[in-house]
């Protein structure tokens, strides 16, 4: 009977699945504007982080808690701060995906990679991205200041990937750099990550 | 028979016909063998089987089972060609795919096989020629082994072309549901009646898949730029031999 049961699991599953597959795009990027052509090689994401402690620190928040005169501005400064929170964790998010998909981009272009490193990649990307929404629910249960540590390793794990990223385009023959920061920029500008 | 019950095997002869006649157009048959081979066998076994149920009525279930043996063995070609045709080249993803297959297949294959085999000693045969067991876990472990390559390509997105997409659609759709088809047998008293039914209709409905997707020559970008290389190589290799051939008509004139 268990496998009877497993059968019906995975003929579903597998049938989602090639449904996903089917109706998906297909992989080619559309060819851009030649005018659109020069943007920089993007999702190397640390770059583009502002200082953590300017985000994420309390000390502006604890001065006004000692007026109480100033509740009403206190109360604002805390809303505004998770909604910058909850904004940087999105920013994180997208981080993530564009790392993991530049990521993707490098092998099939012929990066020399292992299997290994692949399933590495793929587990920490998820982990990130698992982590980012539990951390995402969190700031908007708790608020912006009760997690400083674990929006400090939600930046590590992004930060790690963002290394990995870069290692990865390290290991590009100089001869196809070029080459290949042209193409994942048209891949950007046609998935339209760049557009704004 | 009842008339009605002809149409499956007409219909069937009739797509396959079709399909092999589109497989012979713009060369599609050389580049896609494998499949080739699987549609003319079962093309050749419905034409067989056609006259005997007309003809030798008790003759068709040992002939249909003996055949439909043959064309479980024959599904794993075209489980190769799709996996040559998504991932052509030996490259760096070439060798993923192919380590993913080998690692899910470990995990999956030996699953499988307690399972079938706990399933076959505590279940009756169903019929004499052949175990409904065996025909459902086959058909499960194809599907798995077209999935991990096709979930590859989807991951790394890589571009599969028309005739690719259509194979893996409509031969994953076809096994997943002959695979559900046979446990259900097992299962649901009065299923027999429907398994009938449904046994032919998705196999027609592949073919009918099929057939969408290989009406014209329409690959991966890849595929069509390795196709290019060796047309390329092709005529450095004619344009060499044709001026050594000159060379020597010279030399001997």
């Amino acid at each position: 009977m268990v496998g009877i049961i497993l059968t019906f699991l995975v003929a579903v599953f597998g049938l989602c699945l090639l449904f996903v597959f089917f109706l998906r795009h297909d992989g080619t990027p559309k060819h851009p504007n030649d005018n659109q052509a020069h943007v920089p090689v993007a999702g190397l994401s640390a770059a583009f982080l502002p200082p953590f402690d300017i985000i994420v620190g309390n000390d502006d928040y604890r001065r006004l808690c000692t007026m109480p005169e100033l509740k009403s501005v206190r109360e604002m400064f805390w809303r505004d701060r998770r909604r910058i929170v909850l904004m940087w964790i999105d920013e994180l998010r997208k981080d993530v995906h564009i790392l993991w998909e530049f990521r993707r981009f490098l092998v099939r272009n012929g990066l020399l990679v292992t299997f290994r490193e692949e399933v590495r990649v793929i587990f920490t990307g998820l982990l990130a991205l698992l982590y980012l929404k539990v951390v995402r629910a969190a700031v908007f249960i708790f608020g912006p200041f009760a997690l400083h540590g674990a929006l400090g390793n939600a930046r590590l794990l992004v930060e790690r990937l963002s290394i990995w990223g870069e290692g990865a385009l390290a290991r590009v023959p100089g001869a196809r750099k070029a080459e290949i920061e042209q193409r994942w920029t048209q891949q950007l500008l046609a998935m339209g990550t760049r557009s704004g | 028979m009842h008339p009605l019950l002809y149409l499956f095997p007409c219909s069937a002869i009739l797509l396959e016909g079709l399909l092999l006649w589109r497989l012979s157009k713009h060369g599609l048959a050389s580049r896609y063998p494998h499949l080739t081979v699987f549609v003319l066998y079962r093309f050749l076994g419905d034409a067989i089987l056609f006259p005997i149920n007309r003809y030798r009525p008790d003759w068709f279930a040992v002939a249909y089972w003996r055949l439909e043996a043959i064309t479980l063995s024959l599904q794993f070609l075209v489980n190769w060609e799709f996996f040559r045709g998504a991932f052509p080249r030996r490259s760096t993803l070439h060798d993923i795919a192919w380590k993913m297959l080998l690692t899910v297949e470990l995990g999956a294959v030996p699953a499988i096989v307690v399972l079938s085999w706990r399933q076959a000693s505590s279940m009756h045969f169903l019929y004499l020629h052949f175990s409904p067991v065996v025909e459902q876990y086959f058909c499960l472990a194809q599907a798995i082994l077209l999935l991990t390559p096709a979930t590859v390509a989807w991951y790394y997105r890589v571009p599969l072309g028309r005739n690719l997409r259509g194979l893996c659609l409509g031969f994953g759709i076809y096994l997943l549901v002959r695979s559900v088809n046979f446990a259900s047998l097992q299962v649901f008293r009065g299923f027999a009646s429907y398994w009938r039914l449904l046994t032919p209709m998705t196999f027609i409905a592949m073919i009918a898949v099929w057939l969408w997707a290989f009406w014209e020559y329409a690959p991966s970008s890849e595929q069509a730029s390795l196709d290019e290389d060796q047309y390329s190589q092709w005529k450095t290799e004619w344009q060499h031999l044709w001026s050594r051939t000159m060379a020597l008509l010279r030399r001997g004139v």
